[in-house]
């Protein structure tokens, strides 16, 4: 298939690779691509944001994070070398940021990241790539020849065609688990309950329950107590692992993501429900905080879950019932907040839904069943490949959803795409000349911010 | 970082290629092959590390541990120096063990990365940028962290409840987003 977009964006948009989102996942498919050897305009990123960090940094706002989980080698670089540290450090002169990440203590901050993600998309061009600037509704197989893709928004206009796509469209919608959703839904109530990545705020002398064991629930546990008020941390198992990474850290390397690729997909899920059932960065602010609520007695954790919820004259008449299902009490909260991540259902996003319905895409649990290589069966194929990243991904690829997941993913579709292009491959010496060009632009840019101060 | 057995000896290998460099040049210049000769029996002895020891020893190895090991080793080739009668002095092959251990570091934290796209991800392994299958791998322990939830309620909870629960003061809801309809404030 040709490339057909004209310089001034005019006309049929065809391209090579096609991205549908455009978040973090289609910035590192894009970069990804550039740094193996494609051209700009053989690439499409079809979405209604130019910005890719949008989305994030409205929910890291929300939830107060000031740094991110991810370590050194996380960030939006193509390739490896640097990694965040070296960059923090060479541009503060400052050693912290290495022995920091020799310890692995070092966390990028928030205002530093998106300040690289800036830049690379600015630096690669990755604005003007953005096609249509209407969200993806419907894509459709066509056989051709050459077999490709027609992508269509929700009013079924044609917005281009690709030959490969990745389908980067993020989380489902937010999680509110049970009696909570049936509540908010209730508006004498609704602006009581809210998700940990809502906008909101703690007022002194409340009481707020939150549900969940995650980094976004401590975050919250925090946030609660800074405000001078109390707060009960609810979860409903008993054990959450204390790690700083989504899953165990091995899972992040080859080894243990192709390992985990070797089970079935029943196990494969039966696995991330077990490890992703909540864990808990230990750090160290975090914990003087919670210690100290704890003393003043603002600050306690129970195992249960709330069994009913009322409006009451401070707020909330909320039941609680244990673990074991006995009835714990009712008590009156000022408010709670849902840190129980998102809908990890495939039929939560039409777009999946679409694509189950029409082509018979196979449905398990309702997560789709990927191939091995994060394709959608019976879609994807090895001359025009249709993948999936992220948390829809990570069934695949346990830490699909984070930033060194989504390099994972990203950097082998395009690599599968490059083969089936018969690509020209960039060289060593071009690749270190862009990434040294794209280091040194990011290390200008974080000498203006302000050090964000690390938690661990 | 969790290197497999083959992502060591890959990593080995390649890394020691700029001080094969150095010793190469050096045997030139001075006419002694013993420089060249310490970089292949560090190789060799790196070899025997990597597969026999450390992948079973460190199965996550931390950043700091690569200098521990560096000091090590070097206690290791020195004896062996020693042991196959090189004709180096001490100073000299300690000054040229660290000088090519910083060569090696840089090709391994700088080049390869460069080299290899897929090299950090891929445990340390030069593979082809592809979905590939290696050995199984075990996850990290778990640490459990809830002694005080596992005991039932507590006096916050068992103070906001039951007959003599504390009234609590109304306040607005935390949401920025959603406010409650005045026709249904009281």
């Amino acid at each position: 298939m040709e490339v057909a977009v004209k310089p001034n964006g005019s006309g049929p948009q065809d391209v090579v690779i096609g991205v549908i989102g455009d978040g973090f996942g289609s910035l590192l498919v894009y970069t990804s691509a550039i740094y193996l050897g494609f051209k700009p305009e053989q690439i499409g990123i079809f979405g209604e944001h130019s910005n890719p960090v949008q989305t994030y940094q409205q929910f890291a706002w929300n939830l107060g994070q000031t740094v991110l989980r991810s370590e050194s080698e996380s960030h939006f670089l193509p390739a490896d070398w640097p990694t965040f540290a070296q960059l923090d450090a060479y541009s503060r002169r400052s050693v912290s940021p290495l022995l920091r990440s020799a310890g692995r203590k070092f966390n990028p901050g928030v205002p530093e990241i998106l300040t690289e993600a800036a830049i690379v998309t600015k630096r690669l061009g990755f604005e003007r790539r953005v096609l249509g600037g209407a969200k993806v509704g419907w894509i459709v197989r066509e056989p051709g020849p050459p077999p490709h893709f027609s992508l269509f928004d929700e009013d079924a206009q044609l917005l281009g065609r690709c030959k490969h796509a990745m389908i980067a469209i993020g989380h489902g919608p937010l999680s509110y688990p049970g009696v909570c959703g049936a509540a908010r839904a209730d508006p004498r109530m609704t602006d009581r309950i809210v998700q940990a990545y809502e906008p909101k705020e703690y007022r002194e002398g409340g009481r707020y329950l939150v549900m969940g064991s995650g980094i976004a629930a401590v975050n919250e546990w925090a946030n609660i107590l800074d405000a001078g008020a109390q707060c009960i941390a609810l979860r409903r198992n008993l054990h959450p692992e204390e790690q700083d990474l989504n899953v165990p850290r091995c899972l992040f390397d080859g080894s243990g993501i192709d390992a985990f690729q070797g089970l079935s997909f029943d196990q494969r899920v039966d696995f991330l429900a077990e490890v992703l059932r909540g864990t808990s960065p230990e750090r160290r602010v975090w914990g003087d905080k919670i210690k100290k609520g704890r003393d003043d007695g603002r600050f306690e954790e129970m195992i249960g879950t709330i069994t009913a919820i009322e409006p009451g004259p401070g707020g909330l008449l909320v039941r609680l019932g244990g673990a074991d299902g006995s009835d714990i009490g009712e008590i009156e909260a000022t408010g709670i907040t849902c840190s129980t991540g998102f809908v990890k259902s495939a039929f939560s996003l039409p777009l999946l839904r679409r694509l189950a319905q029409t082509y018979d895409v196979p449905v398990e649990r309702e997560r789709i069943r990927l191939k091995t290589n994060c394709g959608v069966p019976p879609l994807d194929r090895e001359d025009s490949r249709l993948c999936m990243m992220g948390l829809n991904a990570n069934t695949v690829v346990p830490n699909g959803d984070t930033i060194a997941g989504l390099k994972y993913i990203a950097r082998r579709f395009v690599a599968d795409c490059a083969r089936a292009e018969n690509l020209d491959l960039r060289s060593f010496p071009s690749r270190l000349n862009l990434q040294i060009a794209l280091a040194r632009s990011t290390v200008k840019a974080l000498r203006k911010i302000e050090r964000t101060k690390q938690l661990a | 970082m969790c290197p497999t057995p083959v992502g060591r000896i890959h990593t080995r290998v390649a890394s020691l290629a700029l001080p094969a460099l150095l010793g190469l040049i050096l045997s030139l210049l001075t006419g002694r092959e013993d420089w060249i000769v310490l970089i292949g029996i560090y190789l060799l002895l790196g070899v025997a590390l990597d597969a026999g020891l450390y992948a079973w020893l460190l199965r996550y190895q931390p950043p700091w541990m690569t200098f521990v090991l560096a000091l090590g080793e070097l206690g290791m080739l020195y004896v062996l120096a020693r042991v196959l009668e090189l004709e180096l002095s001490s100073a000299e092959a300690i000054v040229f063990y660290w000088a090519s251990w910083l060569l090696a570091i840089f090709t391994k934290v700088v080049l390869l990365p460069i080299f290899s796209l897929t090299y950090l991800e891929s445990s340390l392994e030069f593979r082809r940028i592809d979905w590939s299958i290696p050995p199984a791998q075990a996850p990290l322990p778990v640490i459990a962290a809830g002694e005080e939830a596992d005991g039932g309620p507590g006096p916050l909870v068992r103070s906001a409840s039951g007959e003599h629960a504390v009234p609590l003061k109304p306040l607005p809801g935390p949401s920025g987003v959603h406010s409650v309809p005045a026709e249904m404030l009281e």
